[in-house]
């Protein structure tokens, strides 16, 4: 059989996207072989590789200390000018449409008039706003209630999950929130997904966070080099159910941290 | 959904820090950014409407945030990017000075190479390489097809190598 044989110029569209693992296992599975024999792909796809190092490297802005002290008060300000000019806009409109009806009949404009009266009370002071709480930031709370997608997000906000990872939490508390979240995992595919998602946001010691989009590659688990203090430079893979077999043997009357809770477990086993 | 002014505060609180960075990303001065991020907020108290829950907030401010952005850029036209560099960041103890120096100056270099792109390969590059989005994240925000930004994120990334290497050339 007489085949034409990819070029290089087949591959050039595919090549970054090669280097940052967003291509199909088939079209990856031809860019590798295409590599085998081509230096100059070879080539061009370490220069991608060493970009994105330096892409992932480029530091975020300094901010000014007290940066947002008059953030709030900013967006207040901007609210309050978008409905100022709405309300002036709703005025113009009721003003002309009582023109309107005055130039056709009276008896008629003067209800409207009674009418617009009535209705200029700002609708935003009768507007029921009903209450809702905002949503809880600490890990305990999160845990009680099984906010799970609370969980989610709060671990996606940088500050957040800082504290949360160092929330004392108590052992009784984690065991059961874990064991429930271990056993919902199978039923829900996205809780499962939401869990990963989480675990694949806990920032290592050097500070890497994988992307959410790699760290769903790596399954129900976290690269933490940071945690192996034992073994540097290897990747431990967090194991949910060897968390919870080490939680049943500490004491459920004690509090623990997520973070002390990853540093106990390991692929090796419990060290507790 | 109904967002109480208590629940709105806390949204501003949780959120103002990634967007301003994205902001600051995308326009290249803090002023402005602080400027875009409040916008977002602002139209997302007036837009309530729109939004259902956590995940679409999450969503809806960047969307709104990133076409804020675009539109600034446009408006704007070309100017030079005020990003700068502290020293300390690329200080660790082993590194070597003259190893950091040349980072220091490949990273400014990449900037304007990033600065120099359209809009649209610009933010794409920005939310995957150096948010850290997912594809489909990206995607969402950008209220485009994944493979639109996969073709989007390869020309910006493209972009950028060439012109870094020609600098590497001359340099
Ligand atoms: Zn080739």
């Amino acid at each position: 059989m007489n085949t034409i044989k990819p070029m290089c110029h087949d591959f050039a569209a595919l090549l970054s996207l090669f280097a940052a693992g967003e291509l199909t296992a088939k079209q990856s599975a031809s860019v590798a072989a295409h590599l085998s024999a081509c230096a100059a792909c070879r080539q061009k796809v370490a220069a991608y590789e060493q970009l994105s190092a330096h892409l992932t490297k480029l530091a975020p802005p300094t901010l000014p200390e007290g940066f947002f002290d008059d953030f709030h008060a900013g967006v207040k300000k901007k609210i309050a000018s978008v409905e100022g000019a709405q309300q002036q806009q709703q005025q113009m409109a009721g003003w002309l449409v009582m023109v309107h009806a005055l130039y056709r009949r009276r008896r008629l404009a003067i209800a409207i008039v009674t009418l617009l009266l009535l209705l200029s009370i700002p609708t935003w002071l009768t507007h029921d706003r009903r209450f809702m709480a905002p949503p809880p930031s600490n890990l305990t709370q999160l845990l009680e209630q099984r906010d799970w997608m609370g969980l989610y997000y709060a671990m996606r906000n940088s500050e957040l999950r800082t504290s949360l990872l160092n929330e004392p939490v108590p052992v009784q508390l984690l065991h059961t929130a874990l064991a429930e979240l271990l056993k919902a995992q199978h039923q829900d595919p996205k809780i499962r997904l939401g869990l990963q998602q989480v675990l694949a946001k806990i920032k290592t010691r050097e500070g890497i966070s994988l992307g959410l989009g790699r760290s769903a590659q790596i399954l129900g688990a976290i690269t933490a080099t940071g945690y192996a203090t034992a073994i540097p430079s290897r990747q431990i893979v967090w194991n949910p159910e060897m968390s919870l077999l080490a939680l049943t043997q500490v004491d459920a009357n004690k509090t623990m941290t997520i973070h002390q809770l990853l540093l106990t477990t390991n692929l090796e086993g419990n060290k507790l | 959904m109904e967002i109480p002014e208590q629940a709105f505060t806390q949204i501003v609180a949780s959120h103002q820090r990634a967007l301003v960075q994205l902001a600051y990303r995308l326009v290249g001065n803090l002023e402005d950014a602080k400027d875009l991020a409040q916008w977002a907020f602002a139209k997302l108290w007036l837009n309530h409407e729109r939004v259902d829950n956590e995940r679409q907030v999450f969503y809806y401010l960047r969307k709104i945030l990133v076409n804020l952005c675009i539109d600034h850029l446009r408006r704007r036209g070309k100017v030079e990017p005020e990003v700068e560099f502290e020293e300390n960041q690329f200080s660790s103890d082993d590194a070597n000075p003259l190893q950091q120096l040349e980072e220091q100056e490949l990273h400014h270099q990449l900037w304007s190479c990033i600065e120099a792109l359209k809009p649209k390969q610009k933010v794409t590059l920005i939310l995957r390489d150096l948010e850290g989005y997912s594809v489909e994240e990206t995607a969402t925000i950008l209220d485009c097809t994944k493979n639109n930004v996969l073709c989007n994120v390869h020309l910006a990334r493209e972009n950028v190598r060439r012109k870094i290497q020609q600098w590497l050339a001359i340099a």
